[in-house]
């Protein structure tokens, strides 16, 4: 494979765009998949993205796993790029149920992971401003505490209560209504 | 973070508090707003977080005294950790459709099967905390929203429900209180329980939220000077079973200025016109609307209008002319007074579903009769779903309509009894077709001669001879009942040989290798 920066073949390479992990590994991928990306996007419209774009926030294992939803997604993202994805956009997608169900089925396997793994797709969708990828993520999340009391999810997290009986005891008497 | 990793059970570090508050929001705003504000004894990250929340959900079915039913004992207790939480998810997925593309695209076949839906209630309306997609199933077809249905939950439920509507009173006059609703709200959903609600509990609703608007305003100063009040921030506004009445739209109208995705489920609107300058989505389902005789708005792209009724006699004008994709799903008893559309250039898809027609006396209603104006105010779409549109399309004058944009046609339940006139019509008119789609369709009978070719009558057989198939591209895909799965052509056996049939008799220029037939 010829590496995107070599000179001679720029014209040729247009269309794809090198991504350098935190760890220095390279990742060459279509304009269309790293276009997801609304940070890739403005580097690309911006012209500085030659040499490859540095992104020093995600590791090449993560890189990869968010390189693979993008370029599922990327076929179906035509008709909702550079918007918020409410459904009225989507509403307008030429694609066929099928592909769609086919879409859905992907994101739940994709979803499959560790829980840090999870935390680090959250951030590296957030810093690559994915939005498809971040909602997902972010939902699986909101689905493991759901209906969860704060206990649970205290436990479930392992997030440390740093509140002072007192202090909690008076943020309960403050939001009592929430409580009853 | 070390104090972390030997204070939690797995040695797991706590990712969570560790996102930005941003990242929490998001989160946050999948939940219900009672857990988001109970995320505040959490520890002194998560304090103050549901005070700058963007998002609320306020839903009565949070406070369900009882989370378990005589059927589902197994959910039963909060600390049932994960059998509830099965519970709920599976509650929250089907709720979620509500907003997705999916329900829109997707909402013909489940409005056919309402009749089974109505019956799997039991089910979904007796698991835990799952009220709003029973009644949300329950309410798909208007006709058994006030018999049957309302039993169901009753039966099965055992909560306290003056308990319920006490905490959901206290907690929404709270929250709203307490929360910036003017200046950080940028999505609301308020949903109320159809029949744990006591009397007049949806107007005590409706008041709370016309009270906020009038009083929550960021600068009531200016407002006091004689100013109109500033505007919220408000983008997204979900309401389920509020009534509304025209003092609410007049303070939708004056405070939510910014408001660009209106939805209602359930709600009975008593508005004559709904008019907006900043709307980009309007979605009314299952709405009972009394004399509602317009929808204008210069800026709206999608419409949904989706079950429900309005007042008989009153004719529904829909001025849109900004309008990309429709979606229509109505009973043509329950609309008696008609829809009808200006021009709308910019339409992409449209879907028209019209109920009842099969039932013979559909003729006297004015849905009917309107079809084929209806349809000249589409002629612009790329894509149209036609379904249930009967023989009267195309009424008896000779019609004359182009299509230069129909990409994508479906044929839904239609009556193309009539010697295929209808599929002529548009097969005419729509030169650029590449992709037609007949589901559920009623096709002519004709005896067959011996040697298998149809036997047309004459009159028709030279028409539909004559008729000039321009559109070259036209692939024709055909697929039986059992292949449903790809939604793309659907048939009863027997029908579908006809049909091919027939076009191959009728069309020289549909060569034989565009048409594909396949047959599990």
């Amino acid at each position: 494979m010829a590496s995107a920066g070599s000179g001679d073949e720029k014209a040729a390479a247009a269309a794809m765009i090198t991504l350098i992990s935190s760890d220095n590994e390279k990742f060459e991928v279509t304009e269309a998949t790293a276009t997801l990306s609304q940070t890739i996007r403005h580097m690309i419209e911006d012209g500085c993205t030659d040499g490859g774009v540095p992104l020093p926030n995600v590791t090449s294992k993560i890189l990869a796993r968010v390189i693979e939803y993008c370029k599922k997604h990327a076929t179906a993202a035509a008709g909702e790029e550079g918007s918020s994805s409410s459904f009225s956009d989507a509403a307008f997608l030429e694609v066929d149920r099928a592909f769609l169900e086919e879409l859905e089925e992907f994101d739940d396997a994709f979803l499959e992971v560790d829980r840090a793994t999870l935390f680090d797709l959250i951030l590296a969708a957030n810093y690559l401003d994915i939005k498809g990828l971040l909602n997902l993520t972010c939902q699986k999340v909101a689905d493991s505490v759901k209906g969860k009391t704060p206990e649970q999810i205290r436990e479930m997290y392992n997030i440390v209560n740093d509140l002072t009986p007192e202090e909690e005891a008076e943020i309960r008497r403050e939001t009592q209504w929430a409580f009853e | 973070m070390a104090r972390n990793d030997s204070g939690g059970g797995g040695g797991e570090p706590d990712r969570l508090s560790a996102l930005p508050d941003c990242l929490l929001h998001v989160i946050m705003s999948s939940l219900k707003a009672r857990q988001v504000v109970q995320t505040c004894v959490l520890s002194k990250r998560w304090r103050d977080l549901w005070r700058s929340l963007p998002s609320l959900d306020v839903d009565l079915n949070e406070f369900r005294t009882e989370t378990a039913t005589p059927a589902f004992v197994q959910n039963s207790g909060s600390g049932g950790g994960d059998a509830g939480s099965s519970g709920e998810d599976s509650s929250d997925s089907s709720d979620d459709s509500l907003d997705s593309d999916d329900d829109i695209s997707g909402s013909d076949p489940e409005s056919y099967d309402s009749d089974h839906n109505a019956s799997s209630s039991d089910e979904d309306s007796s698991d835990s905390s799952d009220n709003s997609s029973g009644s949300e199933s329950n309410s798909s077809d208007s006709d058994d929203e006030d018999s049957s249905s309302s039993s169901d939950d009753d039966r099965y439920y055992g909560g306290n429900k003056d308990k319920e509507w006490e905490d959901f009173e206290d907690f929404t006059v709270n929250l709203m209180h307490h929360c910036n609703i003017a200046q950080l709200l940028d999505s609301f959903r308020l949903h109320i329980g159809r029949r744990r609600a006591p009397p007049f509990g949806h107007k005590q609703v409706a008041g709370w939220l016309r009270r906020a608007m009038k009083y929550c305003t960021p600068h009531p100063a200016s407002q006091r000077k004689g100013l109109s009040p500033s505007p919220w921030r408000l983008r997204r506004l979900h309401l389920c079973l509020v009534p509304l009445d025209n003092r609410f739209k007049k303070h939708v109208s004056s405070v939510c200025r910014n408001l660009d995705d209106l939805e209602l489920h359930n709600c009975t609107c008593q508005i004559q016109t709904l008019a907006s300058d900043s709307l980009k989505t309007l979605v009314l389902k299952n709405c009972t609307c009394h004399d509602l005789s317009e929808i204008t708005s210069p800026t709206l792209k999608t419409l949904v209008i989706d079950g429900g009724s309005n007042t008989a006699d009153c004719a529904l004008v829909i001025l849109t002319p900004a309008l990309a994709y429709l979606h229509l799903a109505v009973s043509v008893y329950y609309f008696r007074g008609g829809i009808s559309t200006n021009e709308m250039p910019s339409l992409v898809k449209a879907s028209i579903h019209i109920r009842g027609h099969r039932n013979g006396t559909f003729e006297s209603y004015k849905l009917s009769g309107d079809q084929f104006k209806l349809l000249c105010s589409f002629s612009n779409a790329t894509s149209l779903e036609l379904s249930g549109v009967g023989k009267k399309v195309l009424g008896k004058e000779p019609t004359v309509q182009e299509f230069m944009n129909l990409r994508n046609l479906l044929l839904d339940n239609c009556d193309l009894s009539d010697d295929f006139r209808t599929l002529g019509f548009f097969l005419q008119s729509s030169p650029n077709l590449e992709k037609l789609t007949l589901q559920h369709c009623k096709f002519p009978k004709y005896p067959e001669e011996k040697k298998g070719k149809p036997k047309l009558n004459t009159t028709s057989s030279s028409e539909f001879n004559g008729l000039d198939f321009m559109c070259e591209k036209l692939k024709v895909e055909i697929y039986t009942k059992k292949n449903e799965r790809i939604l793309f052509l659907i048939y009863k056996d027997g029908d579908a040989h006809q049909l091919i049939k027939l076009l191959l008799c009728a069309s020289e220029s549909l060569s034989k290798n565009n048409i594909i037939l396949t047959k599990v």
